[in-house]
């Protein structure tokens, strides 16, 4: 039995109040949303083949950009957490400079970086790619933009795993890649569960810089949040209706991660 | 003074602002530019917000209207619309028509904006000219590989040679050296309006009723003209 009440001290006061403020602070524009729209406009818009199309868009290449963010962030963050390497500090700060540039900077430098002229874009011009305004520009800004929510979070991971665990496997005659697979990986599970969960959320959530470099074309680079601001323009309460579903989306799949996460840690 | 004016009049109305102060300068003008549909999504938020409402075409004027955001409006200018180039043409592009061209990359502004109807009306109406052969709109439309918020936008990707081409107006590709453009027949040409009015809710109203007053004065028509846009089509009737 638990029910006897906690003493109310002014620190639990202060806690209690802060929990209170966030979640009301959270939830209230999502349930004024929710009931600006009505559930036959939302029936409409499930159907309604715009959205299936960015729906569709939206998870397929949030789907890849995490596959690239998880393969290339992991071995960086590696790096950046226990590497002795010049210049460590630099890229360091190096990765994080997407999470402070506006996204639409962001889109802007890659789109004058993949333009035919541009320094990747006259690489890959004679071989007949382009980037810009295709799927791959928009799964290109979604890794720029998502990328450092995984990188510094593994990194943040790996920093408080204690080096002598990792030694003391080596010592036993493990070779680095078993260490990092059966002691490291464990240790770091809720770091790289954490840090998928916030770069996943962030890319299915971009917006501005995919629109300055992939577009908006219905059915290959209109993602949610692109159809949600043309919707908006055209039909304010048909684009409610889109952001409650990307909202419900959103909030399931947030859900199922760290329903899943939980229950492995509860084991 | 708040003045909310289409995306394509940005430059132009930087230029009437600067010669409207100078005739009158206890009145201070903000001007605010977007695509013409989401100027009119925050007027219906706020009818307030803004004193002057420059539309890109009649009907999202008339939408305004009908929503009490505005009483009349008079036609301020008309405009035409040019085939935008990438810089070096790597398109080799030299009429409308080779816009159907296949392995074309076409870049048009959404069809929520005036820029993005007009060029589709563009479209059908080269076909049915005779000037594009049939089945040339389907084909161009085929070749659009994305749809822009607004013309400004359909430029800038154009002039960094993201897409062969895109359709903006002619004052778009005369303010922006970094493109080329093709002429496009006066018989393909969708009859292109700006009416300008003051709204109903201004929190400005004398300000405002003689910035709309210095637009429609020689000296604001003139600045206009200087810019590329045309005078309106006479026909459109105001509210």
């Amino acid at each position: 039995m638990s029910a006897r009440m906690p003493r109310l001290t002014p620190v639990r006061a202060v806690v209690a109040a802060a929990c209170a403020l966030a979640a009301a602070f959270v939830t209230l524009p999502l349930i004024v949303l929710i009931t600006h729209t009505s559930p036959s406009a939302l029936l409409d818009a499930a159907h309604d083949p715009v959205v299936l199309d960015a729906l569709r868009v939206s998870l397929v290449t949030t789907a890849i950009s995490l596959g690239i963010v998880v393969l290339v962030g992991t071995p960086l963050a590696t790096a950046l957490a226990r590497g002795r390497f010049p210049g460590r500090t630099l890229l360091d700060a190096l990765v994080g400079l997407p999470l402070v540039l506006p996204p639409v900077v962001a889109g802007l430098a890659l789109l004058l970086a993949f333009s035919p002229t541009g320094p990747l874009g006259s690489a890959l011009s004679p071989l007949g790619v382009r980037v810009p305004l295709t799927e791959a520009a928009v799964v290109l800004a979604q890794c720029f933009v998502a990328g450092p929510f995984y990188v510094y979070a593994v990194s943040a991971g790996l920093i408080a795993v204690d080096p002598a665990v990792e030694e003391m496997a080596t010592t036993l005659r493990a070779g680095p890649w078993h260490v990092f697979r059966t002691v490291t990986l464990p240790l770091i599970r809720p770091a790289v569960a954490y840090g998928a969960v916030l770069s996943g959320a962030r890319a299915l959530g971009e917006f501005g810089a995919t629109i300055t470099v992939a577009g908006n074309l219905q059915g290959r680079t209109q993602t949610m949040p692109t159809a949600i601001y043309i919707a908006f323009e055209r039909d304010p309460e048909g684009a409610v209706a889109l952001a409650v579903i990307l909202a419900v989306v959103s909030f399931v799949l947030l859900l199922g991660v760290r329903g899943l996460h939980l229950a492995r840690a509860a084991i | 003074m708040i003045l909310f004016a289409a995306a394509s009049t940005a430059k132009v109305m930087a230029q009437e602002i600067a010669a409207f102060e100078k005739q009158k300068p206890s009145i201070h003008v903000t001007g605010d530019y977007e695509g013409t549909q989401a100027l009119l999504t925050k007027l219906q938020a706020d009818p307030s917000i803004a004193d002057v409402f420059v539309s890109a075409d009649s009907a999202h004027m008339a939408t305004a209207v009908s929503k009490g955001i505005v009483a009349s409006s008079r036609d301020m200018a008309g405009n035409r619309l040019v085939v935008a180039l990438a810089p070096g043409n790597p398109g080799r592009i030299a009429s409308l028509a080779d816009l159907g061209r296949s392995g074309v990359h076409l870049v048009l502004a959404d069809t929520s904006v005036p820029a993005g109807k007009y060029a589709e009306q563009a479209l059908k109406l080269a076909e049915t000219s005779g000037d594009a052969a049939k089945g040339f709109s389907a084909a161009a439309l085929g070749n659009v590989v994305s749809r822009e918020t607004d013309v400004e936008a359909v430029v800038s990707k154009v002039a960094a040679g993201v897409a062969d081409a895109g359709i903006v107006y002619a004052t778009d590709a005369m303010a922006d050296h970094r493109i080329g453009s093709v002429d496009i027949a006066a018989r393909d040409q969708p009859p292109t309006v700006y009416p300008v009015a003051v709204t109903s809710h201004a929190r400005a109203p004398v300000g405002a009723g003689a910035f709309v007053a210095f637009l429609l004065s020689s000296e604001g028509q003139r600045i206009l003209h200087d810019a590329g846009f045309t005078a309106p089509p006479s026909t459109t009737a105001s509210p």
